[in-house]
Formats: C-alpha cells, structure tokens, sequence
C-alpha cells in the first residue's frame, strides 16, 4: 500500500517535472515507461548490449572468486599467509581501479583479457578480506570442542572452519559481485564502451533521452535482480542463523 | 555463568590492542616496502611503458604537486567532494531517520533505497551529464548517489532497531516521545550511524574518482583520464597513488574520529 | 583405589611463562569412578584445570597424568560439557549430539540410536532437528551435557553445566546425573560456583582460591550414597558444611578485595 502511494507520487512528480522542464534531456515518466517496453520487449535492442557486457564480467568474477576464496581461508588459518597478504591487500583495498583501466589496456592489448582482469582487479580483494574476516570469527570454542572429541586437522576444516565460515564465503561472494558489477559498469563508461556503455552514449548523442533512461534503468534492474537472487541462495544455504 | 559464547578470532591467544597495532603496522610497513622494492624491480626489468619503476612515479607525483599541474585540480576535486558529501550527509540522515521511525517510510522508500545501494552510482553519469553538463552539479550528484544511500540504510536500521527495553524504560520514567527520541534513540543508534558515515566517505570518494574519470576534463581524477589517453602512464601511476594516500588518510582520520565518537560502546 | 588422573605440581600461564599465571602448583588425585566438584570465584582457574586434564591446553610447568600416562594433546578418556556449550549452530540438535560418536567412527545408524536416547535422557525428546539458535540456554546446556554423556568415556569433565538452568530444571538435572553416575560409574570432575551443589554432588570438594589460582583444601563428603538432595539439604551436617565454605569463600573475597 505505501508502495504503490510512494509510486503513484513519485511517477506523478517526474511526469509533471519533466513535462514543466520541456527539456529534449528530460523524458517525462510515461516516456520512459514507453521507451522502457520496447528496447525489452519490442525491439529487444537492449538484450544483446546486456549481454555483451556481462559476459567479461562473469568470466572475471568466476575467476575471482575461485582464486579469492581460498586466499581468504588460507589467509584466516595460517598466520604466515596472513603475514603475506596483508601488505597486498591493504594497499589492494585503497589504490582505485578506475584511473589504471588504461594502464591495464595497454598492458594487455585489446579484447576481452583486459576487461576481465580489470574486473577480477576491481573483486578480488573484497572477497578475500570478507573470508578472511568471517572465517576468523569462527568461533575458537568450537574448534577446542572438536579437538576434544578427536576430530583431526582435516575434520575441524570439514566439520568446523568450512561450515563456520560459509556465511561469511556468502557475504564475500555477495559483495564481490556487486563489485564485478560496478567494475563492468565503470569499464564500459570510461573506457571501452562496447556494450550497454556504448549504448548508453549513442541515445545520450542522438538526444533519445527516454531510451537512455530506459536502458539505465535495465542495468539498475540488473544489479537489483543480482542482489536479491544472491540472498535469496544465502538465506537457503544458511538456515542455521 | 561467567561467560556467554565469546567469538574470538581462531589463530593464536589474543594480543592487546596496543600490540596489535604495532604488529599490524610494522608488517604492514615491511609488506609495503616490499612491493614497492618490487614493483622498482619489475619496472627496471620488463621496461614496458604501462608499468615504470616505482622510484619515477614518486619522482613524477613530486613534479606534479610542485609545478602546480595539480594544484587547481585537487581543489576542485576537494570542492566537489565536500559539497557531494555535505549534501548526502544531510539527506541520507533526515531520510533515514524518518525511515527508521515510520514503518510507512520505510516501506514506500525501501525499494528504491536497495536498488540505489546495489547498483554502480556510475550507471547514472550519463543522464546526470545529460541534464546537467560540464557544470559541478554532475560531479557533486555523483558523489550524492555514491554517498547517500549506505548512509540512509544505516540510519534507518539503527534507529529502528533501537533498545526497546530501554525506550521503555524512559517511558516507565515519563519521557515525552522528544525526549526519547534525543535522549534515548539516537544515541542508541549513534556507533551504526557513525559507521554508516565513515562507509558513505569512502564511497564519497570513489564516486568523485569514477565521476571524473568519466567527464574526462575536471579534478584529478579527469586528470588521470586525460593522461591515460596520452599514455603517459607514469603519470596515471602517480595519481592513482596519490588518490590512494588521499584514501587512505581520509579513511584513516574518519575511522580515528568514529572511535573517539563511539569509546563507550567498547 | 586406584587414581585415574594424577596432576603434579601443575601450573599454567596463558601466554607462556610471564603471561598470565591461572594455576599455581596444583596436586590433585582423582580416584576411579570418584565425583569431585571444583569450587571457587570465578578466574581461579576452574576451566584450565579442566582444560588440562582434557590436553585443550599443555601446563606451562608439571605433570597431568590420566591412567598413568601424561596427557599430551586431546585426551579421548574425557568428555567434556562446555561452559560456553560449544555447540555446532549450523548442525541440529541430533548433529550436535552424535559429533563425538562420529569423531570416533561410530556408524551413522547407531550413533543417530545412541544420541536418541541421550536427547531424551536430558530431557529434550522433540527437538532433535532444532538448531541451537532456537533453544534457550538451559536447553542448550543439555545438549551440550547429551553430547558428553553418549560416548560414555571413563571420565567426564563438567564446567558448570548447570550454569544457565532455572532452579527447577537444575535439580532435576542434578538427580538425574546423580542416576547416571551411579548406574554406569565414572570419574567426574564437576565445576561449579554453586555450594549447594558442589556438596550435594561430591565425594571430595575441591576449594580453589584466586591470584594465583590455586588450591586451598579439599573437603571429603561422606553423605550415603545414592543420594536424594532433598534429604541431604535438610541435615544439619550439609548446613554446617555449607556454612564453612560460605565463610572460605567470603574471606577469600575480602582478601581479594584487600
Ligand atoms: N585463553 C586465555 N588467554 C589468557 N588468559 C586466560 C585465558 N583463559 C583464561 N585466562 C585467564 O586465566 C585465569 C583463569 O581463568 P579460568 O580458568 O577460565 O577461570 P574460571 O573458570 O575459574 O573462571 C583468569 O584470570 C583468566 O582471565
Ligand atoms: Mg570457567
């Protein structure tokens, strides 16, 4: 009920807004809306932009997370790894990504190599300290516990650590994935656009300002659908908490 | 009972604070000192352009902050940032505490908020430099989109998860609705606010970096896109590291403020 | 009678020699199928004495031997109930109980049997596909306490187990393991904080003081076995004891305090 009141006010307010702006820049929300049902349903000219871009990205954030993941535990179990990822990783977590996109470019020439690494460089380190961080709150009790009812190394890694850590593996895949998302967006905006990016600038060119909204709003829808699907898996595997 | 289930971290007895600290900071510092040695070293040896030693891009940074190349631009970069923040600050506190209070807000805005939160604030540079151009407003509502929203989640979760037994507890003692709103909400939900703050900073940040880039022309990280076209990659080196020091200090005092804010949560 | 755990001139620092000292020369005798209650403030040094005799932690200094040998590492002769009841949040209830059957390669169908049974021994028939997180406290605790009892080791190691029962449910624990220990005998060794129940339970009582923790005496308790509580509260021999440890504990406290 609030919802709908909140959108019919919302709708209402850009509708009149945009109208009142008389602005080629500016749709009006009935506009948008149109805009919003044909590059999905009628020419269906957003799909394959979608999908272009998100193919790097998936690539990259499989690969990132195959690799991250077992850095976060190893780096949660063993001080000496721990010693030397710090270093990397606290530095990884402050150096931004987006001014060395270029750099990553030349260094790897065309393609889809550089977007994926630039999409793994944007990921990796979130999900390792995420790991990390979640497998050491693991709690310290319970691993004494097993050792006292004779559980060996690998079984307090099968029976304690690994599920112990598995809801904070889910919040670093989670975070990551919000990370490979942006990465894909920040890529195709600043760089390369191929794909929704360069879809993007073509209608912000053409002044086709309710198709920009409109597809906009699919990558929004995107993100959202990402999000949600990932709790959702979450809130399955972990009905424990 | 002595203790409830107490969560400690598995390796190891637990140092004190103190020394954890100077463990983490000499590792650290060791560990840093470390990639840069071996950075100068990949740098001298593959003598590829998209990686110079490291020694150059100090040597460039230093150049570039004395012969006032940067100068305008980290100015301009500070103005947005600040403005950008200021403006998510005020918003995303009101909105979430008003979110925090009323299940109605709360409802009618969730959605909205969520999808703001989980999705790359640079996906709306384009409509933003659509309507507002070259001027400050894309770069500052970029930074408000960055910021806001972690803000406004936190806000609104701290202040409706707020004590109950000790909202009650003022009522029991005769506080107006007012009076447990300042005296017993906020400072309740104050640490979770605070740490939304710091995280909305950091975002701030980033935002401002990413809105740049994408402009192209203004601020440092404009500056950063113009040499990367150039391909003078020393100079993007020596940006982004200067945008990383920047970072980090920010983080650092944000984060050295947040606990001073917060002692007696402990 | 024979000693099942011998502890010699034990003491232990967390944190190595220097660290924090918790045991300070401790020498205890444990006999075969004897119930002894550790009693004392709490930071004495209950839980790493029991954590020595368990091997969860080796002492900085002497000896802990359980039947004759010294015990280096987890010792598989004990069973431990948790203070903090260390239970699996992610496992039910079910899981959480046939953990230590299953550490010890028990089959699946037997050990699901045998934590059956303990389930309902403590009282807890119903929930065994629970999660921890849905049971209260005392709950909790008697999972815990199940766990222990179901892979009936010649010793079981105790740290207030009875911590976090209302007064009800408490006593019908205490008579319960009271049955238990007399029917199928073992060593226990019992924490508690309680002096009621550290009498009504106990052959010895064992009185430890703080700062350095160490052992101050060691009561014997010569009330007829089997016991009912009921009856032993009401003698005048179970009111003088308590009364004396009353007055241990508080000059204990004051010299603390001092
Ligand atoms: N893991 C540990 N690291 C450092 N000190 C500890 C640790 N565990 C206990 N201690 C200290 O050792 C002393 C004895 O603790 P404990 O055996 O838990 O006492 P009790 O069970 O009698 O309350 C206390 O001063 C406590 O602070
Ligand atoms: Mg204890």
């Amino acid at each position: 009920m609030a919802r709908l009141v909140a959108f019919i006010i919302f709708a209402g307010l850009w509708e009149w807004g945009a109208t009142s702006a008389n602005s080629i820049l500016i749709p009006t929300f009935t506009e948008t809306a149109k805009a919003l049902f044909e590059t999905m349903f009628v020419t269906g000219d957003v799909w394959p932009a979608l999908w272009i871009s998100n193919i790097p990205m998936l690539i990259g954030y499989g690969i990132s997370v195959a690799v991250s993941v077992p850095l976060g535990l190893a780096m949660a179990r063993w001080t000496v790894a721990d010693r030397m990822l710090n270093p990397i990783t606290a530095l990884m977590l402050a150096l931004p990504i987006a001014p060395l996109v270029p750099v990553v470019l030349v260094a790897l020439g065309m393609g889809m190599t550089p977007k994926v690494v630039i999409i793994i460089l944007f990921s990796w380190v979130f999900i390792t300290t995420n790991v990390r961080a979640g497998t050491r709150q693991v709690d310290r009790h319970l691993v004494e516990m097993a050792r006292s009812f004779g559980a060996s190394e690998r079984e307090v890694w099968f029976r304690i650590l690994i599920p112990g850590a598995i809801p904070a593996v889910f919040a670093g895949l989670r975070i990551g994935l919000g990370r490979a998302f942006a990465g894909m967006v920040i890529v195709e905006l600043i760089m390369l656009p191929v794909g929704i990016g360069a879809q993007l600038m073509d209608y912000r060119g053409d002044f086709k300002a309710d198709l920009l909204y409109a597809t906009t709003i699919v990558v929004v829808m995107e993100a959202v659908l990402l999000a949600i699907a990932m709790q959702a898996f979450e809130r399955h595997l972990i009905r424990w908490k | 009972m002595t203790s409830a289930v107490q969560k400690r971290p598995i390796t190891g007895p637990e140092p004190t604070a103190i020394e954890r600290w100077l463990r983490e900071l000499s590792s650290n510092w060791g560990g840093i000192a470390l990639i840069a040695l071996f950075w100068e070293i990949a740098g001298r040896l593959l003598n590829q352009l998209w990686l110079p030693p490291f020694s150059k891009v100090v040597a460039r940074l230093w150049d570039l902050l004395t012969d006032g190349t940067l100068a305008p631009h980290i100015l301009s970069s500070l103005t947005v940032l600040v403005t950008g923040f200021a403006i998510a600050l005020v918003f995303g506190l009101i909105i979430g505490t008003l979110m925090g209070l009323s299940s109605w807000v709360n409802a009618a805005l969730d959605i909205y908020v969520n999808s703001f939160l989980f999705t790359p604030g640079l996906i709306f540079a384009p409509i933003l430099f659509a309507i507002f151009g070259l001027s400050d407003a894309t770069r500052v509502s970029v930074v408000v989109i960055y910021a806001m929203f972690i803000i406004i989640i936190n806000t609104a979760a701290a202040v409706r998860h707020v004590d109950r037994p000790l909202l009650e507890m003022a009522a029991s003692y005769g506080a107006s609705r007012w009076t447990a709103l300042v005296r017993i909400v906020m400072p309740d939900a104050f640490p979770l606010i605070i740490a939304g703050i710091r995280m909305g900073v950091g975002r701030a940040v980033k935002g401002m970096v990413n809105g740049e880039m994408f402009i192209a022309l203004i601020g440092i990280g404009g500056q950063a896109a113009k040499f990367g076209k150039q391909f003078d990659f020393t100079s993007v080196w020596a940006i982004s590291v200067f945008i990383m020091v920047i970072a980090v200090i920010i983080n650092q005092s944000v984060s050295r403020i947040e606990q001073r804010l917060t002692r007696w949560v402990g | 009678m024979s000693s099942i755990i011998d502890i010699k001139g034990m003491s232990h620092a967390y944190g190595g020699a220097g660290g924090t000292l918790a045991l300070s020369d401790v020498n205890l005798e444990i006999r075969k199928n004897e119930f002894v209650t550790l009693l004392g403030p709490s930071g004495c040094g209950k839980t790493t004495l029991m954590r020595a005799i368990g091997g969860l932690v080796t002492p900085t200094s002497g000896s802990v031997l359980v039947n004759g040998k010294q015990v280096r590492g987890p010792n598989l002769d004990c069973a431990i109930v948790f203070q903090n009841f260390a239970l699996m949040p992610w496992a039910s209830v079910l899981q959480n109980v046939a953990f230590g059957l299953e550490m010890r390669g028990v089959g699946k169908a037997e050990r699901m049997e045998k934590a059956r049974e303990a389930i309902a021994l403590v009282g807890l028939r119903g929930f065994e596909d629970k999660y921890p997180k849905q049971l209260s406290g005392g709950m909790q605790q008697r999972v815990g306490l199940a766990r222990a009892l179901v892979v009936s080791t010649p010793i079981m190691l105790m740290d207030e187990p009875f911590g976090a029962l209302d007064q009800q449910t408490r006593r019908y624990m205490q008579e319960e393991l009271l049955n238990i220990w007399q029917q199928d005998q073992r060593s226990v060794v019992f924490v508690t904080h309680d002096m009621e129940e550290a009498i009504l339970l106990a052959d010895r009582v064992v009185l430890m003081s703080n700062r350095p923790g160490r052992i101050e005496e060691v009561l014997d308790i010569n009330f007829e076995r089997p016991r009912n509580p009921e009856e032993v509260e009401r003698m005048p021999e179970f009111i003088e004891l308590k009364e004396y440890l009353w007055n241990r504990l508080r000059q204990m406290h004051e010299m603390s305090a001092a």
